[in-house]
């Protein structure tokens, strides 16, 4: 059974009195153990929404999700649910509950009521996993963009989590930040953890092994970069291509297929084979 | 324009102060600030002053950082001093002219004034710059802690105090980032009538707000996807023990306290006047 299992998942926002919006609609996707997925689409296209419904912080109106097994509308798991998916959200500064980096990392465990021991080698190991130990007595306010989202990632893996989903946590940051983020995430999806990234960044969305696009709502595309790539789908889901792959698709219209290509290196390598 | 707000900041360092236990350092606060309201001498004053530089320099602080947080109630100094200094009449006239009279009593008065309200803030800001608002948070839980068994929901209000004294300086770096904005739009803070001045903070205030509320909505999910809430036992990484520099911190701030009290009650019961030994005729 996969890991992550959507079936037929609607969620409706009470808007004003009488009026509702449909945010998702018609939801089905399973996701497996260690797979690291990007999720894109246009603003609006419900996104944060499919986040939160994965964590149990929102409830589906109807239909199901299944994690490992487990419903998230079910009341007695839905804190279980909360620590194996973690979420980092993109303003740095709106998810800092304490002054100082190590006890902001230590709120989860807290809050799960863990001993005291525990907490201290979590947050040790966390903040080390994420390169911030010697940071842990600073004030997390003086800290780059970068390093505060890399300090509230270390506050998810505190909760040893299964699933890290990152709502477009470098969608504030400079180039430099962003690559620290990803690294991190890179090195925990390599230990195990499943990661949901999402993001605007086809260039980001080119790192995962596959691309989940949301359009209104619904599912629009599902699969690995290359094949999404070029596809030609993108475009009516109001998404550009990344400019390695915008490259490879002109030159292709103009009858030189270079292949599956996602970055830069497999731009390269295609070119190569080209003039071989 | 806001740029100095120390108050309610913590500054670290590593020292024997900010290592104190936290339920400690606000109950010595609070006698510090009782006892300050019983201080009517010069010596009292002098006194209370060696405590606070002793404190100052024991915690590694910087002078600096004990009178910004004095800068913020500058204002209101300068206006009570100014009240008091014209208002009290009675006692040896210094110096008349029209209405406004001098009087030995007020000029006293005054001086003693602005030593407490001083000492009161400088003394209050210690406790914020030395101590973490977690521990803050956690020291204040512990002591209302009885509190909880009257269904007061203690732990709620200890969070809210805290991220109350971490938004600080977060909405005050938003504030500076409104009024450059409004800046750069052509708009102006110092200059025109106070009237003006009050009205071209409006849309500085009016962001400000929708922000805090879109942010609170913000760390609400964050505190949320954090399984706040999760259990009724939540335990805490930092465990606060009373440990022999507390005691010492105790032994040193009661002995100010009952020095004062000697001093007002005692002291001159038995003849005893240190102003008048130290200032003799100036007084
Ligand atoms: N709290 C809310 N109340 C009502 N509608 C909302 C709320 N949050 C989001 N929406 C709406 O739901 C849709 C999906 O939003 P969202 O999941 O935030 O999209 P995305 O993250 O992809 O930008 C949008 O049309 C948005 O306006
Ligand atoms: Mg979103």
């Amino acid at each position: 059974m996969p890991f992550i299992q959507l079936k037929n998942v609607n969620y409706v926002y009470p808007v004003r009195e009488g009026a509702s919006l449909k945010a998702i609609k018609n939801l089905s996707l399973s996701i497996e153990a260690g797979e690291y997925v990007a999720l894109t689409g246009m603003n609006g296209s419900g996104k944060s929404t499919l986040a939160k419904l994965l964590n149990g912080l929102f409830k589906p109106t109807s239909g199901e999700i299944l994690m490992d097994g487990v419903s998230t509308a079910d009341e007695d798991k839905v804190f279980d649910i909360r620590r194996r998916v973690g979420m980092v959200f993109q303003n740095p500064d709106n998810q800092t509950v304490a002054t100082i980096i190590e006890d902001d990392v230590a709120f989860g465990p807290e809050n799960i009521g863990l001993p005291r021991d525990e907490i201290i080698s979590r947050v040790d190991e966390a903040l080390a996993a994420v390169g911030m130990s010697e940071y842990r007595k600073r004030q997390a306010s003086a800290l780059s963009g970068g390093q505060k989202q890399r300090v509230a990632i270390a506050g998810v893996l505190a909760m040893r989590p299964d699933v890290l989903i990152l709502d477009e946590a470098t969608a504030m940051l400079d180039p430099e930040g962003r690559d620290e983020v990803l690294s991190v995430v890179k090195r925990q999806n390599q230990n195990g953890v499943t990661v949901i990234n999402i993001t605007h960044s086809m260039q980001e969305a080119a790192m995962a092994d596959r691309i989940i696009v949301l359009r209104k709502g619904r599912l629009a595309i599902d699969g690995a970069p290359a094949q999404v790539f070029s596809s030609g789908a993108l475009r009516s889901c109001g998404l550009t291509l990344p400019p390695a792959a915008q490259l490879a698709a002109e030159l292709k219209a103009e009858g030189f297929d270079l292949g599956a290509v996602t970055d830069e290196a497999s731009l390269v390598e295609g070119l190569c084979k080209l003039f071989k | 324009m806001f740029k100095d707000v120390t108050f309610g900041q913590y500054y670290p360092a590593d020292s024997i102060v900010h290592k104190l236990d936290a339920r400690v350092k606000l109950l010595l606060t609070l006698l510090y600030v009782v006892g300050i309201f019983f201080v009517k001498s010069y010596f009292g004053f002098m006194l209370t002053a060696v405590l606070l530089v002793a404190i100052v320099l024991v915690a590694k602080l910087p002078m600096a950082s004990v009178l910004k947080s004095v800068r913020g109630i500058l204002l209101l100094v300068l206006i009570t001093a100014l009240i008091n200094l014209f208002m009290i009449k009675d006692g040896e006239v210094l110096v008349q002219w029209k209405i406004f009279v001098i009087t030995k009593t007020g000029v006293h008065t005054t001086i003693k004034m602005v030593l407490r309200l001083v000492l009161l803030i400088s003394g209050a800001s210690l406790l914020a710059l030395t101590t973490t608002p977690v521990e803050l948070a956690d020291g204040l839980e512990s002591l209302m802690s009885p509190l909880a068994l009257v269904k007061i929901p203690v732990r709620d209000i200890a969070m809210i105090m805290s991220i109350a004294l971490r938004f600080i300086p977060t909405l005050f770096e938003e504030t500076n980032k409104i009024v450059a904005a409004q800046k750069a739009r052509g708009a102006s803070f110092d200059s025109g009538s106070i009237f003006a001045r009050v009205k071209a903070l409006i849309p500085v205030l009016i962001p400000l707000f929708v922000n805090s509320f879109r942010r609170a909505d913000e760390l609400a999910f964050a505190m949320d996807a954090r399984c706040y809430n999760a259990t009724d036992k939540r335990t805490k990484m930092k465990k606060a023990t009373f440990k022999f520099s507390d005691f010492v911190a105790c032994l040193t701030v009661l002995s100010f306290f009952t020095l004062i009290l000697l001093e007002r009650y005692y002291f001159p019961k038995i003849g005893i006047n240190i102003d008048y030994m130290i200032f003799g005729g100036l007084l």
